[in-house]
């Protein structure tokens, strides 16, 4: 048995909700022996990620909602001296406010910045899955529960066995085996607008061949002129134009280490 | 929320989404399939050019124009060339007023006239708020036209306050009751004219409440002078305001040819102002004009009824606390979030804070120091639980669930209307048959050249006939090509704020902590963010962060700048509704209530309207020297306290005897 949380990041409209509710849930409220109060700002045991992506106009943006992950394998419960953090039966990770001295081994320990220091207190805090609720009779986290748009899903990993295959978790490098799952986060993309600069038209239907290490992609310009390449993995891409009657053109090493805007782009006349 | 869900819902069954904005704003964020960036406030260019394409391509739909239509061989003239100006509305003209590529403006052209496309708005926003536009809303309304208004499909929407356009705009969750709780001020002053169903009270309603309308009676004191609220600053300082129009911003079509004067014969200017909604300064047209008025001579008395020591309130001589919502005992209904409607009892969630009554009681209680009959006849010494029956049997439920039934719950929650999918959408009946079904215009047709206009105001060159591209006239001169722009070269946006209702919750300390809504500077202030994009910022040395001053002749706004690829360059963007925090009340402001810098003059010279956006402004960094100097000359200004969390603390207002 163990919880997790399935986040569709292309439903999430960046309302920020599920921020506002977990504060409103923890702010000033003391759920010991779950958790202290938190401090009135500062702490975000749900946090909404904003990422602004491209430039001016091919910019894309989506909002990520990153919590505690609740790790299979925690490094904070491993690092605290003190045997405050614990691992409930249903998989939350919490933090016994009563053993902590506030030694903030574990925020050190966390890769994913997921764990506060509350000053006031001496004592490390974090999102309790709103455990204090879920052993209560409610059915859900506070944050799942404000969501508008569904994109934040909670339940058994059992239960949630279709939305997790294909999903990724945040850093899984480290081995921690986060219970967060993220869906539709998307990769890099390199696009633009492909234009006949005589006419003062877009070109409409050009071939778009991107390729990358032999792997080769394809598409055509749209009713704008507008092509994209979106979901790329960071690499070297290089790009060619090609459009009846125009003179090719080749962009080459493309780095998709930030997402690219390749602008308006003229093609001459052959 | 109502409104992303929608959006979701459009993307998912194929429809693709072109957010045509200078900000890639919040619903473009995650629901455009392309945004065009163009300058604030010229739309109108862009909306004559795609008629050029189509008219010159033959694009567009000329039956439908023939037979709903009238006045539209003028106005093709007019796109073409071949009017009076001589000048074609091509891509190539538009492009350079609006900022969009020629050849993205034929793109766009194209692709609205082969495929079916309906306009949707949020609200209208910075569109319906800047000078001169009346052109382009016309504009829409004929672009529209030309691709068959009405055809399945081919609609103008908007995204909130569902229950205003209703019933042309039914939702699947609509009652066949339409619940209304009026507002007191609705029934105690009801509107001259018949636009029921908008902004009031309809009348028949009340009627089924007869104990109330008994309650009324001695109350049915109309005043007898009004005022646009926009006009209120002309009216003090130039002891007179001529305008056209009702006061209000929606109203029948023949009131704007009617010319109003305030003061009216036989009445008095204004010498005393009790406001209960007292944020002009951060709300509406030209703010510091708005200070200049409240402290010119004439006025002799600010009485301010509020919440909050906030916003006008500190520029009054008496302030009455009121309560909010959760401390009063009222009646509420929900019939505009798009969901379910409902009518509910609202009890108090906590007592009142200090000594605040609500608004009734404040009023009740200046009344009572009139005189007893005065209370009397104001309050009629109805209890409240009274008073809730009263308002409820008005509200159009009676029938469906008598008061007596509704209080055992204390809510209702109303059915969908079986029959709400056979309402004709939008235009239909009129597109179907426009003989059988004219709209309201004095010809029943789509009038491309207004008749009224031609008849009422046939010279005028700010809002003539059909619409035009106008750039500058006697009223605004806020283009990027006027002279001032050499010294206020962006023009700058402003949105209703995403992260308030106006100026309403400007301080709740969890939002203040979102990016967008406020940036925390070097000095510990939370700023309101000034968005630029990157290259206007790097011209100015400014980076994301710094405070920058917003300013133009008018005076001067503290920000901090927000650089992004959200904005495009030649703009300024900044949301209104920030908490006025003076440094000289006459001319610089921390809080960022960029309203307190828009324009003077209402949309055009006989439209009335406010300008809170599209006007020319300049940003640069505020230097430590800068801030060193005020700092000296209003010391008091930078001595009030400030909450990490909340901002300015209102107390810091008190002075303590």
């Amino acid at each position: 048995m163990a919880k997790a949380f399935v986040i569709d990041v292309s439903r999430c409209s960046g309302c920020y909700n599920c921020q506002l509710a977990c504060k409103d849930e923890h702010v000033g409220n003391d759920w010991t022996p779950y958790a202290k109060p938190q401090p009135e700002i500062g702490q975000f045991w749900l946090k909404v990620q904003e990422n602004v992506c491209g430039t001016i106009p091919k910019v894309k943006i989506h909002y990520i909602p990153k919590l505690c992950n609740h790790c299979e394998k925690p490094s904070c419960l491993e690092s605290c001296p003190q045997e405050a953090i614990f691992r409930r039966e249903d998989g939350f990770i919490l933090i016994n406010p009563e053993k902590c001295n506030g030694c903030r081994d574990c925020l050190k320990a966390c890769p994913y910045n997921a764990i506060y220091y509350n000053e006031e207190l001496n004592i490390a805090q974090k999102c309790t899955g709103c455990a204090h609720l879920l052993d209560n009779g409610y059915k859900l986290p506070r944050c799942v529960e404000a969501c508008p748009t569904d994109a934040i899903k909670f339940g058994e990993v059992e239960e949630l066995q279709d939305l997790i295959p294909g999903a990724v978790v945040m850093k899984p490098e480290t081995g921690q085996k986060p219970r967060v799952y993220y869906r539709n986060i998307p990769g890099k993309f390199i696009a633009g607008t492909v234009y006949d600069p005589v006419a003062k038209e877009v070109i409409i239907g050009c071939r778009c061949l991107l390729t990358s290490g032999g792997k080769v992609m394809e598409t055509y310009t749209d009713a704008y002129g507008d092509f994209w390449f979106k979901d790329l993995a960071v690499g070297k891409y290089d790009l060619t134009l090609e459009a009846k009657g125009y003179a090719r053109k080749h962009f080459l090493g493309l780095n998709t280490a930030v997402d690219i805007n390749l602008g308006d782009i003229p093609l001459d006349k052959e | 929320m109502m409104s992303s869900r929608l959006c979701y819902f459009i993307t998912e069954i194929g429809i693709k989404s072109v957010y045509i904005s200078p900000d890639l704003n919040y619903g473009a964020a995650v629901h455009a399939d392309k945004w065009i960036p163009i300058l604030p406030n010229t739309d109108a260019a862009l909306q004559l050019a795609i008629a050029y394409v189509w008219l010159t391509e033959g694009t567009y739909d000329k039956e439908y124009v023939e037979t709903h239509a009238v006045g539209y061989e003028p106005f093709f003239d007019y796109v073409l060339g071949k009017a009076e100006d001589g000048i074609p509305k091509t891509p190539a003209w538009a492009s350079e007023k609006c900022g969009v590529p020629e050849w993205t403006i034929k793109a766009l052209a194209r692709d609205w006239a082969k495929k079916v496309t309906s306009i949707i708005h949020g609200n209208g926003g910075p569109g319906i708020r800047g000078p001169y536009a009346t052109e382009p809303a016309r504009l829409e309304a004929i672009l529209l036209g030309m691709q068959g208004l009405g055809k399945p499909g081919v609609h103008q929407a908007k995204m909130i306050e569902w229950h205003i356009h209703t019933p042309y705009y039914p939702l699947p969750y609509q009652s066949k009751q339409r619940p209304d709780i009026a507002v007191f001020a609705e029934v105690v002053r009801p509107p001259k004219t018949d636009y029921a169903g908008f902004f009031a009270h309809p009348p028949h309603l009340l009627d089924q409440s007869p104990e109330l309308k008994e309650l009324l009676k001695p109350m049915e004191v109309a005043p007898q002078q009004s005022l646009p609220k926009c006009m209120v600053h002309d009216a003090i300082l130039n002891g007179q305001a001529t305008w056209y129009g009702l006061d209000k911003f929606i109203g029948p079509r023949e009131e704007q040819f009617h010319l109003h004067k305030f003061p009216e014969e036989g009445c008095s200017t204004i010498h005393m102002i009790w406001t209960d909604s007292p944020c002009m300064t951060t709300c509406w047209n030209d703010g510091y004009r708005f200070v200049k008025a409240l402290q010119s001579e004439a006025i002799e008395c600010v009485v301010a009824q509020h919440q909050w020591l906030e916003n006008d309130c500190i520029l009054a001589d008496i302030i009455l606390p009121v309560t909010t919502k959760y401390e009063q005992d009222d009646l509420q209904e929900e019939a505009t979030g798009g969901t379910y409607e409902a009518v509910y009892r609202e009890y108090p969630a906590c007592p009142p804070v200090g000594e605040s009554v609500t608004d009734f009681e404040a009023v009740a209680r200046v009344a009572a120091k009139l005189g007893k009959e005065y209370y009397d006849r104001y309050t009629g010494n109805v209890p409240t639980e009274k008073l809730v029956e009263m308002f409820y049997n008005a509200s159009g439920l009676k029938d469906y669930l008598p008061y007596e039934e509704f209080k055992k719950d204390n809510v209702v929650i109303l059915p969908p209307d079986p029959d709400v999918k056979n309402v004709k959408p939008g235009l239909r009946e009129f597109y179907e048959d426009p003989e059988k079904n004219p709209l309201k215009t004095p010809t029943g047709k789509l009038e491309f050249t207004s008749t009224a206009l031609q008849e009422f105001f046939p010279d005028d060159e700010e809002r003539p006939p059909y619409p035009k591209w106008i750039e500058k006239g006697v009223s605004h001169d806020e283009s990027l090509s006027s002279e001032r722009a050499k010294k206020y070269p962006l023009l700058c946006v402003s949105n209703h704020p995403r992260w308030r209702m106006h100026a309403q919750c400007d301080d709740i300390t969890w939002t203040r902590e979102i990016e967008t809504m406020k940036i925390r500077a070097k000095d510990g202030y939370q700023y309101e963010p000034v968005w630029l994009h990157p290259s206007e910022a790097e011209k100015r040395g400014i980076k994301h962060g710094d405070i920058v001053k917003v300013f133009n002749e008018r005076g001067i706004v503290l920000g901090a700048a927000y650089v992004t690829e959200r904005i495009m360059p030649r703009v300024a963007y900044m949301d209104h509704g920030a908490r006025f925090d003076p440094i000289d009340p006459n001319g610089i402001d921390r809080g960022g209530a960029i309203n307190l810098i828009t324009p003077t003059a209402i949309t055009s010279k006989n439209a009335t309207g406010m300008v809170v956006s599209g006007f020319l402004v300049e940003v640069q960094k505020v230097t430590d020297e800068e801030m060193a100097e005020w700092k000296k000359k209003y010391p008091e200004a930078f001595a009030r306290k400030i909450d990490k969390a909340t901002g300015v603390c209102l107390e810091s207002w008190l002075i303590q005897k």
